[in-house]
């Protein structure tokens, strides 16, 4: 006795079906994902630069005490957070310095051959001296750094005329500026 | 008498394989049937990833932080260019690509990632480009066949961001193809 033509049908439709169910159907099989991790460590980025708006021909005579000013600027570009900038200064002549550390834009760092002086406070936030025949000392000018890309430190150097001319003549000043992470 | 007997062997011969074919005509079977397949294709998309885990290993300052047409400012920029990183294999005929950024200590200190995909074969063509300020779902749609792209990954840390340059980041990026 045969399998009616009905049968079949109905039996291989339910073979497709359960094909179908075994290979997870086209529902499960309609969409993929893939994970990539970027493994990634950001390096550490120092500059800095300095730069004096003019030459000795530029300095500015000062009303009122006579000294003679160049201005200066340092600029730290930096993704440190914090850092320490050191001045290291050198200076050919018998003659006295005192450098009045400030912070900001706007007010100077003071260099005053003839006494310890500070200018511009409350910004100032440290003041060195330099005196005799000392060549070479190192500073700290500021604490701390790192709330922007720039930072930047405009400083004025000024010179007393009259320890200049007890001094005989004030020789080559070199300052050289480090910034400590 | 010789005739008719030839005639009559004739007939005889005749009506016996007459009889012959009648017997084996009624002994053959159905010879020939019909058999009906039924099936489905089922539906197929597998996504690829030559590359699960890519090091940013190149890097450069940046003072406008541009990447893709979009500033960042002043900013470490990082990159990686991973080549037919991505590959769909695909029986539909349309499905859809899109990736998403999770949430990590790098984009929650301000860090920024970029992300271009082109086209391996042919000419470059860029099929989307997203950043992870949006965490938009940039599209690019395809059909059957085998598609293969090219990544580039882009990382930006920002000098105003919290990002620190002591520290190790992992950014995950996860991308979904789906059939439409």
């Amino acid at each position: 006795m045969g399998v009616s033509t009905g049968t079949r049908r109905i039996a291989a439709l339910l073979a497709g079906f359960l094909a179908l169910f075994a290979c997870g159907g086209p529902t499960a099989a309609a969409a993929d994902f893939a994970v990539v991790t970027l493994q990634l460590r950001v390096p550490l980025y120092l500059d800095v630069s300095a730069a004096i708006d003019g030459t000795a021909e530029d300095f500015e005579r000062e009303e009122g005490s006579g000294a003679h000013v160049v201005r200066s600027y340092v600029t730290i570009t930096t993704n440190q957070g914090d850092w320490l900038l050191v001045a290291s200064v050198e200076g050919w002549g018998n003659w006295a310095l005192a450098v009045p550390l400030v912070s900001g834009e706007d007010v100077a760092v003071e260099i005053d051959v003839a006494e310890h002086k500070l200018q511009g406070s409350p910004s100032v936030v440290q003041s060195i001296a330099w005196r005799g025949n000392e060549l070479r000392r190192a500073y700290t000018l500021v604490e701390r750094g790192g709330a922007g890309p720039f930072q930047q430190l405009r400083l004025a150097y000024r010179f007393h005329p009259g320890l200049l001319q007890a001094s005989g003549g004030l020789g080559p000043l070199r300052v050289v500026y480090t910034v400590v992470l | 008498m010789g005739r008719f007997f030839y005639v009559r062997v004739v007939l005889v011969a005749a009506l016996l394989s007459l009889a012959l074919s009648g017997v084996v005509w009624a002994q053959s079977p159905e010879s020939s049937g019909t058999v009906n397949l039924t099936f489905s294709v089922p539906a197929h998309i597998e996504l690829i990833v030559k590359d699960e885990t890519v090091s940013i290993s190149s890097w450069e300052f940046s003072g406008d932080g541009r990447v893709e047409g979009e500033s960042f400012g002043a900013s470490m920029i990082g990159s990686a260019e991973v080549s037919q990183h991505l590959t769909v294999h695909s029986n539909v005929p349309a499905w859809s690509l899109s990736q998403a950024f999770d949430t990590n200590a790098f984009l929650s200190a301000g860090g920024h990632v970029v992300i271009k995909l082109t086209h391996s074969l042919g000419a470059p063509s860029v099929v989307f480009s997203s950043t992870s300020d949006s965490n938009s779902y940039a599209v690019e749609t395809g059909g059957s066949g085998t598609s293969t792209f090219d990544v580039v990954y882009y990382v930006v840390a920002p000098f105003s961001s919290d990002v620190n340059p002591q520290n190790s980041y992992n950014v995950q990026v996860t991308y979904t193809i789906t059939a439409l």
